[in-house]
């Protein structure tokens, strides 16, 4: 899929260190990219912002991860709400993707995305998006122009292993979501969705809801939608208008959810067994691992963070490199499964 | 989470997901995405049997579309249960029968899973299919109500040109009664005229118009002036005639401000004449003289047709001294207007259907039974009033009853 994988501090420095070919590019949300226009016209690029952006064992608010594609991997930039355009090739092994983290449409791309691929292949990708959580940003970009409501596809005959888990625990559950808008969670179990909320996670911790930030709370104590015998899908709340909650991604109305808890030991684990999982699907030795993890782990680990890239990077040979991004929503179709629109996820792509 | 508690969530999960959809692909499209999701299914595959084509058509597919060769057609299955696990090397295909319609469920997980999976939809099996069933009988109700939609379409169509041709015939009807009417109005005009004509040749041909003197030439001018002014009055009066049909025939555009007693008189003018030389004497009660705002000409045409079937049944039951009494009054909001003659009446057994097209009790060549239904459509369609007929002691009576504006 990409023959090369770099880290440079700021865009002016990719004019010097640029040649020709065709780049990914991985941007943290405090990079100034004005310089890009200026680029070569035989650098072909597209690319996405995110909050942060991984490379080695270090996080970075600013600079830009570089990958540079080969020859036989296609790229392409296409409207989240129109895939009529969108066509994989029949050898594809997996599929790279990076979407609008604020698009209303996501389910239904991703769907779609995912009814294209062969019977093996593989998909992974993530929300792109900033801290500022200003859906007007336009997150997605090329040589030609910045998009919003878009998505970059990167297809690729190469095979690639998949590990996904989060480390979230079951507090209190279940419950129904009994009604649900779009993004919007308003009720549980027929009440205020907030009511509920905070009536339980004040009964488990001691956070004082009028004293603490609401993201800061739900970054703690997410949601998981329950499946059968299967592990359960977090929906993080992110904003509250105190009736509903508004969550980063779709939930079915009748939905059973728990409130989960996340706990450092658990969730660093977590990533490791991701890390573990995406090597057991991998015939050979992975030249790169590619990380797409929830910008609310790194916030709720906040100075273990770096412990958690170490317990990811310890599975892997000490020549690998590790490269990714923290992101507003995961993707990944495990074990062949139906794709998920993850939250506070942890998707390790060993390629 | 306990292990049963998962089972009943999932049971939950899937019957709130059947929801309450009438459209069957829109039903089963989100049953099978929440089944999917929550039960880590690969793909489905939702195959509506038709039974107009005896055979299947697929009606819902989720997951990546090239496991869809992996799913066979129900029709090559043998039988099974309603529910039933296959197993084909590492796929595992969940099936389960709903109302001569398949749903199968594409699993990478062992027979031994899906046991459980089986009892789960065994437990909501009867209310899905009470589902599929009730979105098939909405969408065959869907299909007789467009049916019956395109009906009522086609036949208003055919109403609508029938009307036309009512119309086309009603048009022709009254054209016949106002040239009869014409030759009543003219008749003695031209009598007159043909009258002063002979007189002059009378006087020619006995050589009466003397001009051998000053004063026979003098009373033979005067003679000869006397005769043309007459001639020119009568033909003035049948140029009158004339424009008062014409305009009687030209519809009105726009509505005028009238009084009911100007349109009785106006039709009077028409149809006088006939009913003067059959003797029948006409009364006109004038009680309101208030304007109203309305489409005058048809009014005019009304009020015509109705003095007109009077004249007809008056001589048709030779009644002796026959009268038609007219009579015009206020009724709180109405201008009311009504026609009583005595003829004797309508029969009780046909009145209620006298203003249904092609109704006519006149013999033959008289009646084309449009007047009272276009009369009816005049003034309760266009005018937007009401027009009833009653039998009196000694007759029968039309009202009209018309608003200000």
């Amino acid at each position: 899929m990409f023959e090369e994988i770099s880290f440079c501090e700021s865009a002016e420095k990719l004019h010097t260190s640029l040649t020709k070919g065709r780049y990914l590019l991985l941007v943290a949300n405090k990079t100034d990219i004005a310089s890009l226009a200026s680029l070569n016209d035989d650098i072909s690029f597209v690319g996405a912002v995110f909050p942060r952006v991984i490379y080695q064992n270090q996080t970075f608010e600013t600079g830009i991860i570089i990958a540079k594609m080969s020859d036989s991997t296609l790229s392409c930039i296409v409207p989240m709400d129109n895939t009529t355009q969108l066509k994989l090739p029949e050898e594809t092994n997996a599929v790279l993707t990076f979407i609008d983290g604020y698009s209303i449409h996501t389910d239904r791309f991703l769907e779609i995305l995912y009814a294209q691929l062969p019977e093996q292949a593989r998909i992974l990708g993530g929300g792109s998006g900033t801290m500022s959580l200003d859906p007007s940003s336009y997150l997605i970009f090329d040589n030609t122009q910045r998009y919003t409501n878009y998505a970059i596809v990167i297809a690729s005959k190469q095979n690639v292993g998949l590990g996904i888990k989060h480390g979230w625990t079951t507090v209190m559950g279940p419950f129904i979501a009994t009604h649900c808008s779009g993004h919007t969670l308003e009720k549980i179990n027929f009440q205020d969705a907030y009511s509920v909320y905070r009536s339980i996670v004040e009964n488990i911790s001691d956070i004082a809801f009028d004293q603490t930030p609401f993201f800061t709370i739900a970054q703690r104590f997410p949601l998981g939608v329950v499946r059968y015998n299967k592990d359960f899908i977090i929906r993080e709340p992110f904003s509250t208008n105190g009736q509903t909650l508004t969550l980063n991604a779709q939930i079915d109305a009748n939905s059973v959810i728990s409130i989960l808890e996340g706990k450092a030991d658990a969730i660093i684990e977590a990533a490791r067994e991701a890390a573990v999982a995406s090597l057991h699907v991998k015939a050979q030795a992975p030249s790169s691992v590619l990380l797409i993890d929830c910008i609310s782990r790194y916030l709720l680990l906040e100075e273990r963070y770096g412990e958690e890239l170490d317990a990811i990077t310890s599975v892997y040979d000490s020549t690998v490199p590790l490269w990714g991004v923290l992101s507003l929503g995961e993707i990944a179709n495990a074990n062949q499964e139906g794709i998920e629109f993850y939250n506070n996820t942890c998707v390790i792509g060993s390629l | 989470m306990q292990y049963l508690n998962e089972q009943l969530l999932l049971t939950f999960e899937c019957v709130s997901s059947i929801g309450t959809s009438l459209n069957l692909e829109t039903m089963v499209e989100r049953f099978l995405r929440v089944f999917t999701r929550k039960t880590g299914a690969l793909a489905s595959l939702y195959w509506q049997y038709v039974s107009e084509e005896k055979g299947y058509v697929e009606c819902c597919f989720l997951g990546k579309r090239a496991l869809k060769p992996l799913f066979k057609r129900p029709d090559v299955l043998p039988q099974n249960d309603q529910i039933s696990v296959q197993t084909e090397g590492k796929n595992t295909f969940l099936y389960v029968t709903i109302d001569n319609d398949s749903m199968v469920f594409l699993f990478y997980s062992d027979t031994k899973d899906l046991e459980l999976l089986c009892s789960i939809v065994s437990s909501f099996h009867s209310k899905l299919e009470n589902a599929v069933r009730a979105c098939k009988n909405h969408h065959d109700l869907l299909e007789i109500n467009q049916n019956l939609e395109r009906r009522i379409e086609e036949e208003v169509a055919k109403n609508r040109e029938k009307d036309k041709h009512i119309l086309q015939q009603s048009r022709l009807a009254q054209m016949g009664e106002m040239i009869s009417m014409i030759a009543h109005q003219w008749r003695q005009p031209l009598g007159s005229i043909s009258a002063v004509a002979a007189s002059i040749r009378l006087k020619v041909s006995l050589d009466r118009l003397d001009t051998s003197s000053e004063e026979a030439k003098e009373q033979s001018k005067a003679f000869l002036l006397d005769s043309m002014g007459r001639i020119e009055s009568y033909v003035q009066f049948l140029t009158h005639t004339i424009d008062d049909f014409r305009n009687f025939f030209k519809p009105d555009k726009q509505k005028e401000r009238v009084s009911l007693s100007r349109l009785v008189n106006r039709t009077l003018d028409i149809i006088g004449k006939a009913l003067e030389i059959n003797t029948i004497a006409i009364k006109v009660d004038v009680q309101s003289t208030h304007e109203i705002l309305t489409y005058a000409s048809e009014v005019t045409q009304v009020i015509l047709n109705i003095l007109k079937n009077a004249e007809d049944v008056i001589k048709e039951r030779h009644i002796k001294y026959p009268h038609i009494f007219i009579h015009i009054e206020e009724q709180e909001d109405w201008h009311v207007l009504s026609i009583e003659d005595n003829a004797g009446g309508i029969p009780p057994h046909i009145l209620p259907y006298i203003f249904e097209p092609y109704f006519s009790t006149k013999s033959e060549k008289n009646g084309s039974g449009l007047g009272l239904y276009m009369s009816k459509t005049i003034i309760e369609e266009h005018c937007g009033g009401m027009i009833y007929a009653e039998n009196t002691p000694i007759g029968a009576r039309f009202i009209i009853k018309l608003k200000e504006e």
